[in-house]
């Protein structure tokens, strides 16, 4: 018994020993101070980083995938370039998981005030937040010193309060990509309001085809279609207007909008199945021939002019959503985003800053933007005064997208992440036919109240 | 051999005929996919392979670097599973047959409270740990050394759990002789206690390799430098979300699999065959 | 007489390591996420000490009702579907005398695939159109008995279930048949001179020896599917409209996609709370059998 109470002494002295050790290295690994770099912002701009001088830079991007290799490789492109024109300068890369940076790592990090020099970061709600614990560094200077401010196609995504936190690499847009050999094959013309929508979805499912590809798991995905559905009908400052509590969802169009979206589900215009498939499953039901339209972004482009398509290559179209009549908002305007972009520490200091800049200066060019179109086929950020070569799809989406009245970001960038959450579940009761485009309404308007008042 | 015992072997063997087939039925579409085209996969979902090709095979295992990523893998799995398997052993062996009842018992709990927590509920923790920890100087940080540390630690309740169970079930007589032999307690440990328990301890490096070899997200948070990567890394390359490349994929999870189902094969005989030295408590 | 082990040198030597580790990355984890629970947080800016308005908030919380409810079915489902089938299987692989090795390792093929390959895999069987076991209805019986498997809310989570079975069944075969197969010879001879048949042998002599094999997968069961995640999140990601949403997948949809993670702690913390007192039931139920057995 003595003994026992002995090893249990020295068992417990040696766990307190442990937790104050790690306790003291946590600490440890935290210590730059998280407004270190803030200063270093408003140093001059016109400060050189002298040649010799010896500066590392972080880089964490996401693209790891087969998928994404084109693009990893312009960005290495660039990379190599700017060390070779700055001796000293060298670059660290490291790609991860998208997902695991952006849920776990990026925000422990930001946490703890210590993110990589350079990283991807999305506009919007998580920007928001990283800029609200002064984790970002503020690229007006830079931007304005390099006078590229005005070339982008929009910086809305990642301008807070008048500064630009980060730089969009690219965008997209999202509408209707279409089998054009059965739009053909049926006699229909592309429909330019709701109801001529509504008389081909009905064609082609007579002809036993499926109108809309679906894959409705995830829940931005369903979404997207629904956003532009609403747009339609309540214009997209309403969507501001219920974070400001001077709209409701259960407002008459916006119950007017939630029942043309049901009105979708109800006719079965939507892939059987849908709520348990996978996004890849979308765009493989239209490169199948299965289903003749899929509404979705334009990051889909690569893959529907790729080898995929098949005897399809070529035969993939784009178009605006169509208007509908007698709704309250913009109706021949796009969801059109920039929104992935880069995003630069707040701890760097001013060699650092001096690197970033010359980072910027060549990440940020017409040509760099020019081949990620064409090579990638990923909407440029900037804009562009030379669009030769770029093959007949992303023709169409640029045509697209130069015709649209106005561009507006998606819902789930305006109203906060929970409230994003509900309409997800919201749209996914709709698609599973469980519930009523009212109770809907009510149920998002109920988790609004509740974010509002959180604030 | 009677009539009767020979019509009940025969049902058993359909019986488990049937099972297997279905029970792999999955694989083999897996495995035919593989030598498939993406357009052949999304056309004909369920074809037969019109001919035998390796252009997956080639693909998955340059694009994914699987070479490479591989030898990581299995570096960081088989290290880290032999710590578990030492540490987890000695612990074991001490709370079951050592005889410090109260302690043991405080530590058996202790451990086995690893079992019910949600390991995705600790990752942030977990990282910002690893970020602030250094050894002798280095940073724990981005080494296959904190993916060793912290997979070892993780497999430690459930391999505890499981070979506690196992060594209470061994008779004391054996250990008895031992002692009578002038064996301490750790020569009973390496000479009597870890051969007896070798089906036990066959038994759960099987399960923590398996699941070492498939662990992702963990090492996506530690290894930052391309070079350190292991073998998951590889496979969701071909699976981004939004579009997977099954033709690809297929192949380089049959690449994946294989060295465990070989880990599996030459080590399951071991746990038959090391079991008849032990025998079960009733 | 056991001098040699009561040896307190080599006890402490031998549990130490074990307990450094486990203190260092598991524990101090574990106490760090906890105290987030006691906080409104969003990962990011200041934490805001809110005492117990996390728990309270989490008593109402229909979707953790629902999340629990789910769990609850999956423990249920690996309790009365997947440990009997796991026994019936170990057993008859026991008795069987050919091609033993064959079966042994066919059904643990499974068990090596990760869980992200299986929820492919079993998303192409499920598919509504093209998946293999709606064209094998269609095949035998009329097109309206065809299903959609992941995405009807009735069937959705009896979908991921016989997924998370496919794959996780073979181990615990592995476990029962090594504990099966180690039973002495002479219990069973000696059970055969006394007449007693095959059903009543596994019956009465082999079940009541591979008790504690059995505890073993029990326990893990309870522990496994109340905090089980991965497979519900890449099969469903707890849709269609929450319906298969589990404890775990909620905790990090919480904690990190609407970014209140004090929140998502605490659902972990619920978590932890419940599973403690399942298996805390579960450890006494099985003791007090023992004694009366």
């Amino acid at each position: 018994m003595k003994k026992s109470i002995t090893s249990m002494a020295v068992l417990l002295v040696s766990i307190m020993l442990v937790a104050s050790a790690c306790g003291g290295n946590n600490n440890g690994g935290n210590n730059k101070p998280a407004n270190e770099g803030t200063d270093a912002t408003n140093a001059p701009a016109e400060t050189k980083a002298p040649e010799a001088k010896d500066v590392t830079l972080s880089l964490r991007h996401t693209q790891i995938k087969e998928t994404s290799k084109t693009r990893l490789k312009i960005l290495e492109d660039v990379v190599a370039k700017t060390q070779e024109e700055n001796k000293g300068l060298t670059f660290k890369l490291e790609g991860i998981d998208e997902i695991v940076n952006r849920d776990q790592k990026l925000k422990a990090e930001m946490a703890a005030g210590n993110p990589p020099d350079i990283f991807e970061v999305f506009g919007g709600a998580d920007l928001n937040l990283y800029v609200k614990a002064g984790r970002m560094l503020d690229l007006t200077p830079i931007i304005d010193e390099l006078g590229i401010k005005d070339k982008f196609a929009s910086l809305d995504e990642f301008t807070i309060d008048g500064k630009v936190y980060g730089l969009p690499f690219g965008g997209y847009s999202e509408a209707i990509f279409y089998n054009k050999k059965i739009f053909s094959e049926l006699g229909l013309e592309i429909p330019t309001t709701w109801t001529q929508l509504l008389e081909i979805s009905d064609k082609i499912k007579a002809a036993g085809y499926t109108p809309f590809g679906l894959a409705a798991k995830d829940g931005w995905v369903n979404g997207m279609m629904w956003n532009t559905v609403m747009e339609r009908h309540v214009g997209i400052d309403a969507f501001s207007k219920v974070v400001s509590g001077e709209a409701k969802w259960t407002d008459e169009n916006f119950v007017k909008g939630l029942t043309a979206y049901a009105e979708l589900v109800n006719k079965d215009l939507f892939t059987k199945g849908a709520l348990g498939l996978a996004y890849a499953d979308q765009g493989a039901q239209l490169l199948s021939g299965k289903a003749a339209m899929v509404f979705t972004g334009t990051w889909d482009a690569n893959r529907f002019s790729g080898d995929e398509a098949g005897d399809l290559k070529g035969q993939i179209g784009y178009f605006a959503f169509p208007s509908i009549e007698g709704g309250a908002g913009d109706q021949t305007s796009i969801n059109a985003s920039y929104s992935n972009g880069f995003g630069f520490s707040a701890n760097l200091n001013e060699d650092q800053i001096a690197a970033v800049k010359k980072f910027i200066a060549n990440f940020y060019t017409e040509e760099v933007q020019k081949r990620t179109l064409v090579e990638d086929k990923l909407l440029p950020s900037m804009k562009l005064s030379d669009l030769s070569g770029v093959d007949p799809l992303t023709t169409e989406i640029l045509t697209v997208m130069a015709n649209a009245s106005s561009s507006w970001k998606a819902y789930d960038a305006i109203v906060q992440p929970a409230v994003g959450a509900d309409i997800n579940v919201g749209i996914q009761e709709l698609i599973g036919k469980v519930s009523t485009p009212e109770k809907v309404a009510e149920k998002i308007q109920a988790s609004q109240e509740k974010a509002n008042a959180a604030q | 051999m009677t009539a009767r015992m020979k019509n009940s072997q025969w049902w058993m063997h359909s019986f488990l005929f049937v099972y297997v087939v279905a029970l792999l039925f999955p694989l083999l579409w897996l495995f035919m996919s593989s030598f498939k085209t993406n357009r052949q996969i999304t056309e004909n979902t369920w074809s037969f392979p019109t001919s035998f090709n390796f252009d997956n095979y080639v693909a998955a295992w340059s694009t994914a670097n699987i070479g490479k990523y591989a030898l990581n893998s299995v570096f960081v799995t088989v290290t880290a599973c032999l710590l578990t398997l030492l540490f987890a052993a000695m612990t074991s062996f001490a709370i079951s047959r050592m005889k410090y009842e109260k302690m043991n018992k405080a530590v058996y709990q202790f451990i086995l409270l690893g079992l019910l927590v949600p390991a995705g509920a600790l990752f942030i923790p977990l990282y910002r740990l690893i970020q602030g920890i250094e050894l002798f100087g280095h940073k724990l940080y981005d080494t296959h050394l904190s993916l060793i540390l912290v997979y070892s630690t993780y497999a430690l309740p459930i391999t505890v759990f499981i070979i506690y169970a196992f060594m209470l079930s061994i008779p004391s007589e054996l250990e008895e002789a031992g002692i009578m032999d002038g064996l301490g307690a750790s020569g009973l440990f390496f000479r009597i206690i870890v051969p007896i328990s070798v089906p036990a301890l066959v038994t759960v490096f099987i399960l923590n390799f398996i699941g070492n070899w498939n662990e992702y997200i963990l090492s996506q948070l530690f290894i930052t430098s391309e070079s350190l990567r292991t073998l998951p890394t590889g496979m969701a390359t071909f699976n981004d979300g939004y579009r997977t490349n099954f033709a690809s994929l297929s192949a380089a999870v049959i690449i994946s699999i294989i060295p465990v189902l070989l880990v599996y094969v030459f080590l399951q005989r071991q746990i038959i065959e090391g079991m008849t030295a032990g025998s079960v408590k009733g | 007489m056991n001098k040699a082990l009561k040896n307190p040198i080599t006890y402490i030597a031998f549990i130490i390591p074990t307990l450094l580790l486990y203190a260092l990355f598991f524990c101090y984890p574990v106490i760090v996420s906890f105290i987030y629970g006691f906080f409104r947080w969003d990962g990011i800016t200041e934490k805001v000490f809110i005492g117990f308005d996390n728990f309270v908030r989490l008593w109402d919380d229909e979707v953790f009702r629902k999340a629990l409810l789910n769990n609850f079915y999956f423990m249920v489902f690996s309790l009365i579907v997947n440990i009997p089938l796991v026994f019936l299987i170990s057993i008859i692989i026991s008795k069987v005398r050919r091609m033993r090795d064959f079966y042994k390792s066919a059904v643990f093929v499974p068990v090596v695939i990760s869980t992200a390959t299986v929820a492919i895999l079993f998303g192409v069987l499920y598919n509504y159109d093209s998946g293999l076991i709606n064209q094998f209805i269609r095949l035998v019986a009329p097109e309206s008995w065809a299903r959609e498997w992941l995405s009807d809310p009735k069937l959705a989570l009896l979908s991921i279930l016989i997924a998370n079975a496919w794959q996780n069944v073979g181990f615990f075969i592995v476990l029962c048949l090594a504990a099966i197969l180690n039973i002495p010879k002479e219990i069973v001879e000696a059970s055969k001179i006394d007449g007693v048949n095959g059903w009543q042998e596994t019956w009465s002599i082999t079940l009541p020896l591979v008790k504690p094999v059995l505890f073993v997968m029990l326990l893990l069961s309870v522990s496994g599917t109340m905090k089980v995640l991965d497979i519900v999140q890449i099969m469903t990601n707890g849709g269609p409209f929450q319906s298969t949403e589990v404890m775990a997948t909620y905790m990090l949809k919480v904690g990190f996609r609407s970014m209140e993670l004090g929140y998502g702690s605490a659902i972990g913390v619920a978590m932890f709370i419940i599973i403690l007192v399942l298996t805390g039931i579960l450890q006494r139920l099985t003791k007090s059998e023992e004694v009366q057995y």
